[in-house]
């Protein structure tokens, strides 16, 4: 009964524009983060009476960027309003943003369209719009006494909207990760930084009344918060219980959903167009380049270079590995073995970060150039791979050229070619192992596991090739 | 040399550049004269303490040969609603007791840039919300001419301390009339500029799109130099516009050349005024039409909406732009540490006047769900109906004509109780605001004694054409000849 | 008409605390101001959608993304602070 109740999610993304290197009303630094509390401020950000909101021309050009990607239509002209509420975070106590709520729609993109997942689902973009963000609040020592970081007040942020074209959270999740990558191709968010893409969702199932989830960390804690959600309406309503429109907070330590404080109780805001910020003709915008999106990538990743879909998408998720490919194909121009590298290898040392996506550490020392002269020596079958997987993990931590490595430790990693040494190595085997050896008689494909015996006695660097057509000579031979 | 403080701009700047006094010296009588005058009309919240050692640099430079700006010399009062850095600002708000802004609003740099000296701070309606600076928490002040009756609003410090001659010219900020309604009660010249002519970065808002900085000064040549000096775009403030074909630079206006001037004479205006004060619009009238303006009958048929408009937008604006008042960051002594935070923005926020509370309520709800569409969004359509009905006007007139205020100054407490009584004051002066074209008001006459003021008005960027015409008005009724026995 | 109740929500909406007997004054003195506003209501319009906002710019008359170094001291705004945070009042 319950499972034929339909679901339905949308989502209010906001994207720090943290490529910016100013806020959205003010020229004080909008990269927060490292700074002496209170010092990135002025009479602006800090809301100072008689002070003035003066909009970055850089600014809007990132969203009309977003706009363009997210298939958006752009109006001619955009104009900002108020959003007021009372809050100690918000300097002036009203937000400058560009919703209307009486419909005129003047925000910077509407109705656009998004492809995500594997089966090419679409989720459409109800609006996209700017605003900026409030300070910080900070609690004292378990008191719940206020203290205030203005540093962060004023910095850009980009909301965009979806339509409830959602009833599954794995796909959420999916169309996070499109999200995440769009917006570190448009190099106007550097997504790895703390808090710089937040999400909040609306759900509400069967056509009930919508519930807001707020306060949720990362993306994988969003798929968490709505499955749990789902769960939470459905047990309720098949209680006959009554779900409330409300606003609710992930708690990540209890793994719930609960029900938000105050500050969410419905407000009347009183939108009004901001008098302080004229209305802004939107001409030109051809001029307004934007760079190359994933799905653009990815289709050349598979037409320019015959990579396979998966590859393709698995690098296009990490913009930090496509850009490494691109770079170390510039080297070597191998595109599928560099590629199958960086997704088998260098995927593994990657760390998660903060919004649950991998990223390319700073402690990682490797490089294209590293990569680039692996994937060469081992086409030229100077090393073996597992001879190359090995120095992979020395690089990452050491940043060592792979052709200095090798010269160095000459004896471990130079494949034996030679076949008298390979056939004093599988007589020493066929010795050690005297079952195996008689199962491989029968059985051709037991002669993997002596194989393998192989590659650890002469420490990875047989030849496996040369050395497999060696073990089966001599199956042969021996009768 | 005594009684300097008589002096217009250009005699201070000259005298002090030829020695004939210096800038201490003129000061000094200022700040003498201040002291001994103020307190019966209590004009001054602040007084500047630097002021005289800044007069002694100006006479220092002149000393060494070093140039001096255009208002080297003058003593500036400032309206308490501009920021000055250093110099408390307190908008005559309990809100602000304590506030001393870290920055210049942009007009109070260019003036320092011309060497004009800053005397204080003047009084004026909390927030600039009033019509007789009686809602000061700093005190009314008096009326010059006759200290029982009220001297208007809002800006009533700036026309008072003009009107007794404790300062040379003041700055004052006319959202509704604030500029020219105390202009006109204390018989002294005040003009509001086109929208977006004068930067409004520093003053502290209350309605941001209606609003702009005007001054104030004995005469109209003394009012276009201030206006010269701060006008001009500025990039602190987005709602600026080039005006660089529009420079208020007088060239000097050609009586010879006036034949062609058609003024128009807003009737709805003028027979909604008392009687003295129709009849001494209509004798100035006549005195122009002896110099050669032509003039006749207009009618202005969207101003009987105007002030309903006006107290929309203004009060819906002001509920917004004062809403930063919460005492976190500047205020007044209330330590934070044991309130919730609803309860310790709701308390200190208890501290507004009835005035400024009143229109934040009024202005919450005229921007309310349920309200929106029927009071802000409908003022905001009678406003584009005012200016579109307006530049018609002036397609056929060269200047609009009426009284400032139809009322003459009247007692102190007379209509302190009746808020909507006192709106009624600003019933002229709100159409410039509202079409965001220039106006001044010009002292034409007095009766029983209390001063009456006549409003002109021209298109916007037509400061030029405005002020040019309005000192030859001025000339032609000359009016002042003295000044208030304090 | 402007009832006590109302009152009672606009102030808490614009967070301002009211006195008894500033609940009795204002009640009547905003009802007439309403009233006075309720002229509006006599004039109408026809197209929908007005310009609301004064003044036109262009996207290319906009501010450039340059830092200016930040000086404001917070010491010279806020009085309140503890570690160089503002300290605020507690929340709910």
């Amino acid at each position: 009964m319950t499972s034929s109740l339909p679901v339905k999610i949308g989502l209010e993304i906001h994207c720090q524009l943290t490529q910016l290197n100013t806020k959205l009303f003010c020229s004080c630094y909008c990269n927060y983060r490292e700074k002496e509390i209170n010092s990135n401020i002025c009479p602006i950000c800090i809301g100072l009476p008689g002070s003035l909101p003066i909009l970055n021309k850089k600014a809007v050009e990132f969203a009309i960027m977003i706009s363009k990607a997210l298939d958006c239509k752009i109006p001619e002209l955009t104009v900002f309003s108020r959003k007021n509420y009372f809050y100690p975070d918000l300097p002036k106590n009203f937000q400058i943003t560009q919703y209307d709520s009486y419909g005129t729609s003047t925000s910077i993109g509407k109705e656009g369209s998004v492809k995500y997942g594997e089966n090419d689902k679409i989720a459409r973009i109800r609006r996209i719009q700017l605003e900026e963000d409030p300070g910080r609040l900070v609690y004292e020592n378990g008191r719940m006494q206020a203290l205030i970081d203005y540093n962060r007040a004023g910095v850009a942020l980009v909301e965009i909207v979806t339509e409830p074209d959602f009833n599954d959270p794995k796909d959420v999740r999916t169309f996070l990760n499109k999200m995440t990558s769009i917006l570190e191709h448009l190099n106007v968010c550097n997504t790895n930084l703390e808090g710089s893409l937040r999400c909040d969702a609306n759900i509400s199932i069967g056509n009930g009344k919508k519930v807001e989830i707020k306060n949720v960390g990362s993306f994988s804690d969003i798929e968490k918060a709505l499955t749990y959600e789902i769960t939470r309406q459905k047990t309720m309503t098949v209680h006959d219980i009554e779900i409330k429109a409300e606003t609710r907070h992930w708690d990540d330590k209890r793994k719930i959903t609960k029900q938000a404080r105050s500050k969410e109780e419905e407000e009347d805001y009183r939108y009004f167009p901001e008098p302080d910020i004229p209305k802004i003709l939107l001409e030109n915008l051809s001029l307004i380049k934007t760079p190359e999106l994933p799905d653009e990538r990815k289709f050349r990743f598979i037409n320019d270079y015959e990579l396979s879909e998966h590859v393709s998408q698995v690098l296009i998720d990490n913009k930090d590995l496509a850009d490494l490919f691109e770079s170390a194909i510039k080297i070597y121009h191998s595109p599928k073995s560099i590629s199958n590298w960086i997704v088998s290898d260098i995927l593994a040392f990657m760390e998660y970060d903060s919004s649950g996506k991998k990223t390319i550490t700073d402690e990682m020392k490797i490089n294209s150039k590293h990569i680039a002269e692996i994937a060469k020596l081992v086409d030229d079958n100077t090393i073996n791979r597992s001879t190359a997987k090995s120095i992979i993990s020395r690089i990452v931590k050491t940043g060592e050229l792979p052709s200095d490595i090798i010269k160095k430790e000459k004896q471990i990693t130079t494949i034996i070619n030679d076949e008298k040494i390979l056939l004093e190595s599988i007589d020493r085997i066929f010795k050690e192992e005297k079952k195996a050896t008689l199962d491989a008689k029968q059985n051709p494909t037991a002669i993997n596991f002596l194989l393998g015996k192989i590659m650890r006695l002469t420490k990875g660097r047989a030849d496996p090739k040369i050395t497999t057509i060696l073990l089966k000579k001599r199956l042969d031979e021996e009768v | 040399m005594s009684n300097l403080y008589t002096l217009n701009i250009e005699q201070v700047v000259n005298g002090i550049k030829n020695g004939e006094f210096t800038s201490e010296e003129y000061v000094s009588q200022i700040i003498e004269r201040i002291k001994r005058v103020d307190k019966k009309l209590n004009s001054f919240i602040t007084i500047n303490n630097n002021a005289l050692v800044q007069a002694q640099q100006i006479d220092k430079k002149i000393r060494s040969g070093s140039a001096v700006g255009s208002l080297s010399g003058i003593v500036v009062g400032v309206k308490d609603n501009i920021s000055t850095a250093g110099l408390k600002t307190t908008c005559a708000s309990k809100m602000l007791s304590e506030y001393v802004p870290p920055y210049d609003a942009t007009v109070i740099k260019r003036l320092k840039d011309k060497d004009a000296i800053i005397i204080g701070k003047l009084n004026l309606d909390e927030f600039a919300m009033g019509s007789t600076t009686e809602w000061s928490s700093y005190g009314l002040t008096r009326n010059p001419w006759n200290l029982d009756y009220v001297c208007g609003g809002s800006s009533g410090g700036s026309a008072a301390s003009v009107a007794a001659q404790l300062c040379t010219a003041s700055l004052g900020s006319d959202t509704g009339g604030s500029v020219r309604c105390p202009s006109s009660f204390c018989s002294v010249v005040g003009f509001k500029p086109t929208y977006g002519l004068v930067s409004r970065y520093g003053l502290v808002s209350y309605s941001n799109s209606l609003e702009q900085i005007g001054s104030i000064g004995r005469t109209v040549s003394d009012v276009k130099k201030i206006m010269d000096v701060i006008s001009g775009k500025d990039t602190n403030d987005n709602t600026t516009i080039d005006t660089k074909n529009n420079n208020i630079n007088n060239n000097h206006y050609d009586l010879e050349q006036n034949n062609n001037q058609k003024i128009g004479l807003l009737k709805e205006l003028i027979n909604g005024a008392d009687e003295p004060v129709y009849q001494c619009i209509y004798s100035a009238i006549d005195k122009f039409n002896e110099f050669g303006f032509t003039s006749e009958e207009s009618s202005l048929k969207s101003s009987e909406y105007a002030l309903a408009s006006y107290y929309t937008i203004a009060t819906a604006e002001a509920s917004s732009n004062l809403a930063r008042f919460d005492n976190i960051r500047y205020g007044f002594e209330l330590n934070p540490d044991d309130y919730e935070w609803n309860t310790y923005f709701s308390k200190a926020r208890g501290n507004f006047g009835d005035e400024v509370k009143r229109r934040i309520i009024v202005g919450s709800f005229v921007l309310s769900s349920g309200y929106y569409g029927k009071y802000y969004l409908k003022a905001q359509r009678v406003k584009d109906l005012i200016k579109i009905e307006l530049k018609n006007l002036f397609k056929e007139y060269d200047l609009l004509l009426s009284p400032t205020v139809p009322v003459l100054p009247f007692k102190i407490g007379e209509k302190i109780d009746d808020p909507l009584k006192m709106y009624l004051i600003d019933i002229n002066t709100v159409l410039a605001n509202l079409a965001g074209i220039p106006a001044i008001s010009i002292p034409i006459g007095f009766k029983n004694g209390l001063p009456i003021g006549l409003q002109i008005m021209a298109d916007e960027f037509q400061e030029k054409k405005l002020l040019n015409i309005a000192e030859v008005l001025e000339k032609s009724i000359n009016i002042n000849t003295s000044y208030p026995d304090l | 008409m402007i009832t006590k109740d109302q009152l009672k929500h606009l102030s808490k909406l614009s967070k301002i605390d009211l006195t008894e007997n500033e609940f009795e004054t204002y009640t009547k003195q905003i009802e007439k101001i309403i009233k006075y506003l309720d002229k509006l209501d006599e004039i109408s319009f026809e197209e929908k959608n007005p310009s609301l906002v004064l003044s036109l710019k262009k996207l290319s008359e906009l501010r450039e993304d340059t830092i200016i170094e930040p000086t404001l001291n917070i010491d010279q705004i806020a009085k309140n602070l503890k570690d160089k945070f503002v300290r605020g009042p507690v929340m709910s």
